[in-house]
Formats: structure tokens, sequence, C-alpha cells
């Protein structure tokens, strides 16, 4: 019994998770796309937390999601208004689309399979203090370029918004 | 093991209803209904009685009379209130983006509900006591940004969208500050989870050792519920009512019934958070110690609102960015400071 719900929550969350992410490629709206792109990351935290990654799940809402308006602001903010299709007007590229996509498709299928799953699936209970360990101990390295990195973006993006003499 | 009338009596109804249906996994899907149940009851009310608050204390406060017609002193109006709204003509402009426009209101409900799933209300009794409480909780208010927006540029007016993008700028900017101020407390007490938090309060309450926090968790909180005097989302003088301008009747309602849920839930942060949540003194049980903090946190937000006139949105914003985010900044230094010299001692 447990293990059917547990079964069919996936497939519940898998199909939220295809669909709105269809409907993020499909929409001819642009605003419509990026919503259903927070609705899509919603779904991913949920299969995170499906996968007892609380902290993962709950990083996927607010960042991402959280992101996500700022994105919509801008989209609607910085593109002009014309008299053209509104939005996201499709174009005659279907077929290069469609190999790129096939060659993603071939590459994950085979990191899916050259990848080993442990068996059993132990999660450790305390993933925030694990996680924050490895990230101030082992890998402070990484961790601080990558925060030197996004200073660098923060510092240029203001300077690209409020021009070069008054920044 | 804990110990409190509320746990006992969420147990001994499991212990009923094991013995009536046998499933395990039966009664903990009733169990969680039947509490969903009640907190959306709670969240209901807590609505009702809000708004009379909003009109009859607000009054005394501002000298004036207030509501007196509807029952005995005017008791009754919030019934008569919601009567009103039921009963209004539901109006759809022409122009909207339609399932935007109709989601959301609704949606801008789910994570308002959602979060009373995370609160400690007495000792061992909350919904779900994850690991990484305060952070998932702080990640689920923050999806309150989209509905906001949506109904803001679905609606197709000017006010709508200047009130949606209001929203954005003003929560997302507040948000940052006020995560940094409730790190002092997680690295206090050395957990995110909720129960652990309250825990940690037993002998001194955080107020005491995160004053600062206190304060920048105060006008954040504020912010993020979209109260006066930091209410330029909605904002009446300027932009009639920002992103619910198109909305009527029920529609209208569900924003309020958020807005209210919201200010009930900054209450039971700052009294989970800062005032020790359900401890308190032995003569009454712990999940009234809860509500009386709450409420009393509740009337001081809505004091404030009464009190203060609504603040400007740029000179808003730039205190959030250029005053609140340094303190929370220096909050979290000298938190780690003040720590490190504790464990030195």
């Amino acid at each position: 019994m447990n293990e059917m719900i547990s079964t069919l929550v996936f497939y519940a969350m898998a199909m939220v998770i295809l669909g709105t992410a269809l409907g993020v490629v499909m929409s001819r709206n642009l605003v419509h796309s990026a919503l259903l792109m927070t609705a899509c990351f919603i779904g991913v935290g949920m299969l995170f937390f499906y996968l007892d990654a609380d902290f993962l799940g709950a990083m996927e809402f607010m960042l991402y999601s959280g992101g996500v308006a700022i994105l919509v602001v801008m989209g609607v903010m910085l593109t002009k208004r014309h008299d053209g299709p509104p939005g996201n007007p499709f174009n005659n590229n279907t077929i290069l689309a469609l190999g790129g996509a096939g060659l993603f498709v071939l590459v994950m299928i085979g990191v899916v399979i050259s990848t080993p799953v442990p068996a059993g699936g132990y999660v450790s209970p305390d993933t925030v203090n694990e996680l924050a360990d490895m990230m101030l101990n082992r890998y402070i390295l990484p961790f601080e370029i990558a925060a030197t990195l996004l200073l660098a973006a923060l510092v240029g993006a203001i300077i690209l918004a409020k021009g070069d003499g008054e920044a | 093991m804990h110990s409190g009338i509320l746990y006992s009596l969420g147990q001994s109804l499991r212990e009923i209803l094991t013995s009536l249906i046998g499933v395990p996994i039966l009664v903990d899907l009733l169990m969680t209904i039947i509490c969903a149940t009640i907190l959306l009851l709670i969240m209901a009310t807590s609505a009702l009685v809000f708004t009379l608050g909003e009109r009859k204390i607000c009054a005394f406060i501002q000298v004036r009379i207030g509501p007196n017609r509807v029952g005995p002193g005017g008791l009754l109006q919030s019934v008569a209130d919601m009567l009103k709204l039921m009963d209004k003509e539901d109006i759809v402009p022409r122009g909207i983006d339609k399932w935007l426009w109709v989601l959301s209101p609704i949606l801008l409900l789910v994570p308002s509900a959602l979060i009373y799933a995370f609160f400690p209300f007495d000792d061992g009794v909350i919904l779900a006591d994850v690991n990484v409480g305060l952070f998932l909780l702080i990640a689920i208010t923050s999806q309150t940004v989209l509905p906001f927006l949506m109904g803001g540029y679905s609606s197709n007016s000017k006010y709508s969208l200047i009130g949606g993008m209001r929203t954005v700028a003003q929560m997302l900017g507040y948000e940052v500050p006020m995560v940094f101020a409730l790190m002092g407390i997680v690295m206090i007490t050395g957990s995110l989870k909720m129960s652990a938090i309250v825990e940690a309060q037993s002998d001194v309450w955080f107020i005491v050792l995160q004053p600062l926090a206190f304060l920048i968790y105060i006008v954040t909180a504020l912010v993020e519920s979209n109260r006066p005097p930091f209410n330029i989302v909605e904002g009446e003088s300027e932009i009639i009512a920002g992103p619910f301008t198109e909305y009527t009747g029920m529609r209208w309602a569900l924003f309020f019934l958020a807005e209210f849920s919201n200010l009930m839930c900054i209450g039971i942060l700052t009294t989970t958070l800062f005032l020790g949540g359900w401890h308190g003194p032995d003569f009454l049980p712990g999940f009234c110690w809860f509500w009386i903090k709450t409420l009393l946190c509740v009337l001081f937000y809505q004091w404030v609102g009464w009190t203060f006139p609504r603040a400007r949105v740029d000179s808003m914003l730039s205190f959030g960015w250029k005053v609140l985010l340094p303190i929370a900044l220096i909050n979290v230094l000298l938190t780690g400071v003040g720590i490190y010299v504790y464990n030195v001692m």
C-alpha cells in the first residue's frame, strides 16, 4: 500500500513537471511561459522533498521561484511592446531543434545508465549540517570563487544599469 | 516525551481512530486531514476577528466610534461584511488575461495556508517538524510574490501593474535583511528545526539575546505581510488598491483572507522566534501562552499600522537596502563573536 501510494505520488509529480515544462516551450505568451516555469520549479522542489532532500527542495522554492519573479518583471519591463505577434514567436528551425534535443536526450540516457545508483538509498537525517560542513571546510575554495564571481556580476550589473560615471 | 493538553488530546484521538480503523496509513491520513481542517478554520476565524479589531480597536485608538449598528456595539459587523461580500456582483473585466486573473487570488492563499503546517502551537504539536523548518517557511512565504504579480499583470490596468511591480521590489528587497536577521537565531540554536528553536528558548527568550534581529524582524515582517505603514503595494491614495484594483466580491475577499492570514503568521512567527513560543509560567497550558502572545503581537502590528502614515516607496526601498541590510549583517557578525566568546569562557 505504501509502495503503491508513493509510486502514484511520483507519477503525479512527474506529470506536473513534464506538463508545465512543455507549457513553457509551447506557450506563445512570454509571461505565461515564465509563470509555468515557476510551476515546473515547484514540481522539481516537490521531487526533492519526495527524495528526502529537504534542503535542496527548499532551495529550489526559494531561489528558482523567487528568481523567476524577477525574470518576469524584467521581461515585462525591458521588452518593448510592438505591433507584431506578442511574446515568443515560433520560427522554422524545428529540425535543428529536434536534432539538438535528440542529442541531449541521448547524452542524458547515457549518463543515467552509466551512473551507479547506491542500493539502500540511505539519506542522512541532517543534510543541512553536512552540506555546511562540506561547503565551508572541504570545498571552501570553489565556494569562495563562486562567491567572488557572483560579487563581480553584481557590481557589473550595477555599473551597466547606472552608467560608468555615476557608479 | 512531550507533555501538554493538546499533545495528549491528539494522542488519544489517534488511539481512538486506530481502534476504529486499524490501518496505520489511513489513520495518518485522517489525522492530517483533521489537523489541516482545524488550521484552516483558525485561519478563516482569524480574518473575522482581525477585521473586527481593524474596525473597533482602530476606531478606539483614533478616537472615533467605529461601526456601532450591527449587533451589540457593532460586534457583528464582520459577519455583515462577509455576507455583503458574498452577495456582491462578480465582475470580470474585459481585456484581462483570464486564467492568470482567476488563479491569482486562489494561488495567493496556498502559501499563506501552507506555512501553518510549520508552526509549533504547543509542546510536540506541530504538523510538519522538518529539519529545515525555518528555511522552508521563508521559502514558502516568498512564494506570495508571484500571485500578486500575476494579479497585477493580468488585470491589464496601470494601477494593478504598478502594484505588482512594487510587490516584487518590496518583498524581495526586504526578504534579504529578514533572512540575515533570522540567521542570528539559527546560529544560537544550531538548528533550523522549529521545535528546536522553541526548545532553545526555555530559559531565555531570543528577544533578549537578539534585540537587534528582533527590531529588524518587526520592520521586515510588516513589509513582507504588506501591512500599513508599508503597504505601498496597495497604497490607496496612490494606486487605488494595487494588484487587486480590478477584483470584486469574493475574489477580492480572498486577497483579504490571505492578508489577514499573513498577519497572523507574522504574529505567530514573532512569538515562536523571539518570544519563547509556547513557553510560559505553568499555571496556563502552553497553547494558551502561545495564543496570548500571538494575539498581542498581532495587536501590536495592527497598532503600528494605525499610528504611522504610509511610507514612500523610494524611501522605503532605500531604507531596506542601505540601512536594514548592513545592520542585519552586523548582527550576524556580533552573534558569531558572541557565540565564540561564550564558548571560550
